[in-house]
């Protein structure tokens, strides 16, 4: 074996793995979040202002475990931020305005959203085009769809003290949705990592010739991911009405950039192959922690959008490199 | 031991107004390499790609132990116990060395994925087929071109395939990593599995082959065995140098084929 091979297998010391894993640009990005925000002002280390952050990143981070699916396996969902508002519009036009029970109107809701993800995989992979123009055509229909089903004024949802505790309450300080978040994110994580899917996903954003030649059915995985991501992405809208108490048809607007945001600077590839749930999440904790700053020290709420901009550019920057370099340690 | 013999038998395939193969023989015994050699374009990769599934035949058939295999998907091959080894298009470099030992047949508890128990398994393999890389846990982008190689052909051997079609794997590797690769060809033929390899290097083909089959323009130029041929005889047989054919064809009539 050559020296290059020696020295990459001492890397797999316990440091090494550490340095070497996807989510170590995304922890060193929050401590020195953390680290800026609490020399600016006293208020972001106080527990509460830690639990609104997490509750309100918590919509993101469950979209971008769902995506990150999608991610790994090479493809992309734009239409992400108006599934999640369809989702949210479409429960309570179900409950208020056809006044359906909740319970029906939720499991529609959802029925439908994986059936947008079913179309936007099938027509991706099946007819060959490429996802990126597939979902960006859904995002411009379906918030138009969304648009038109709620006739652009938000709708109020139907009371329900269970639903909106479940969602939208509080345990021991910490909000429904934090919960919400960690239960989701764990199981999309564990499923990724350790079922044959995962597994599939990563092969098949990898090396697709690969991943087929190996008898993996790339199309059918594909477009399962893009159902999951759909299904989570509309059960993300759902929750959003719970808290709240309405819709609003203009809700995910720009929420695809907070998720392929909180992906990429999770460390996953968005070429595929790459990434993590963990990662995501903890992108997304990057995400709602540099929001949280620019609101506590008072500067304009547009330079948040700056802000993510620059963040997706340097993530993807950042990642290119580190991927050029492991490749040039190949013997 | 007993043999296996795969066989086929008036192989055709036509892509447009090109013959890529017309009615080609061939054949490849358990315990044996064929190595099969031609210019680009004699037809060496769609004969291949029809052994494994990724092509169908126009007419012709596969024969296994004297009964035909109708192999319409690769999943056909690997069932009838053939699996092709490409060099860029088996593996998957963001994985480890396990996981793409094991890809698209993992083993699996109660739907999980057992990653360590894949891990030994892959190990344990890679350490009988002498192939010597640190740990399962690389990642396959991190090796050697010649190591990649291996870990194709490990996976090939996990099937538990009888036949193995390896196409050009000694391209594009340095000398020591080529020396490696057909040393693990001639350890898989000496434990019983039927190799068929393509390959331009003629020195390798002599090295390890037991059999030569020569193809020109989609036909089987000749057939020879290593040990009874030369250099000379087979560089004439690829190029098609009339002279030496014809006089060829006076000595050993019976071993040429599709004229």
């Amino acid at each position: 074996m050559s020296g290059k091979a020696k020295r990459l297998d001492k890397h797999e010391s316990r440091i090494g793995r550490i340095l070497r894993a996807e989510e170590f640009g995304v922890v060193v990005a929050i401590v020195g979040v953390v680290i800026v925000a609490m020399s600016l002002t006293p208020n972001f280390a106080v527990g509460t202002n830690i639990n609104t952050i997490l509750q309100q990143i918590s919509y993101v981070a469950i979209c971008a475990a769902g995506m990150s699916l999608v991610v790994i396996c090479g493809e992309i969902d734009l239409s992400i931020g108006s599934i999640y508002g369809l989702g949210a519009v479409m429960y309570t036009w179900l409950s208020v305005k056809m006044d359906w029970p909740i319970l029906p109107s939720i499991v529609v809701t959802l029925l439908l959203g994986v059936f947008l993800g079913w179309l936007n995989g099938y027509v991706s992979v099946r007819l060959n085009i490429p996802s990126f123009v597939v979902t960006l055509a859904g995002l411009g229909a379906l918030r138009g769809a969304t648009l038109l089903i709620s006739g652009g004024v938000p709708i109020y949802a139907k009371e329900s003290k269970t639903f909106s505790g479940l969602v939208g309450g509080s345990f021991l300080g910490i909000s429904a949705q934090v919960y919400w978040m960690i239960a989701l994110c764990t199981i999309v994580g564990v499923v990724l990592a350790k079922s044959k899917f995962g597994s599939d996903l990563y092969a098949i954003g990898g090396n697709k010739v690969a991943a087929q030649n190996a008898g993996i059915n790339v199309a059918k995985v594909k477009i399962q991911s893009f159902m999951l991501s759909s299904f989570l992405a509309t059960w993300a809208g759902i929750m959003l009405v719970g808290w709240l108490g309405s819709s609003n048809p203009l809700t995910g607007q720009g929420q695809e950039l907070l998720i392929v945001g909180a992906i990429a600077v999770g460390g996953a590839s968005l070429f595929g192959g790459s990434g993590t749930i963990l990662g995501a999440t903890l992108g997304a904790i990057v995400g709602g922690l540099i929001t949280n700053v620019l609101v506590l020290v008072g500067v304009n709420g547009n330079w948040t959008f700056v802000a993510n901009g620059l963040l997706i550019l340097a993530a993807v920057v950042i990642n290119t490199l580190v991927a050029q370099k492991r490749k040039t340690l190949r013997t | 031991m007993t043999t296996t013999t795969l066989k086929a038998e008036g192989l055709a395939k036509r892509y447009g107004g090109v013959q890529a193969l017309n009615s080609v023989d061939f054949e490849c015994n358990s315990g044996e390499v064929v190595a099969l050699m031609g210019d680009n374009g004699a037809g060496k990769s769609t004969l291949i790609r029809i052994l494994c599934g990724a092509t169908k035949p126009d007419s012709g058939q596969i024969v296994i132990d004297g009964s035909v295999r109708v192999i319409n998907r690769p999943q056909d091959a690997v069932e009838n116990g053939i699996s092709v080894v490409y060099q860029d298009l088996a593996l998957v470099g963001s994985m480890d060395v396990a996981r793409n030992v094991f890809l698209g047949h993992e083993l699996r508890k109660f739907g999980f994925v057992r990653i360590s128990k894949m891990r030994e398994e892959a190990k344990v393999l890679l350490d009988q087929l002498k192939i010597k890389i640190s740990s399962t846990k690389l990642q396959v982008e991190s090796l050697s071109g010649g190591q990649r190689q291996c870990i194709a052909i490990a996976r090939a051997v996990r099937l538990g395939s009888d036949f193995v079609l390896l196409d050009e794997p000694t391209a594009a590797l340095g000398p020591e990593q080529q020396a490696n690769v057909l040393r693990i060809v001639t350890e898989l033929r000496d434990s019983g599995k039927g190799i068929v390899i393509i390959s331009h290097n003629i020195d390798h083909v002599l090295a390890v082959s037991d059999r030569i089959v020569v193809m020109r323009a989609g036909q089987v130029a000749g057939i020879r065995n290593t040990k009874e041929t030369t250099r000379q005889e087979i560089v004439s047989m690829i190029v098609g140098d009339q002279s030496f054919v014809k006089h060829n064809l006076q000595n050993q009539s019976t071993e040429l084929k599709g004229e």
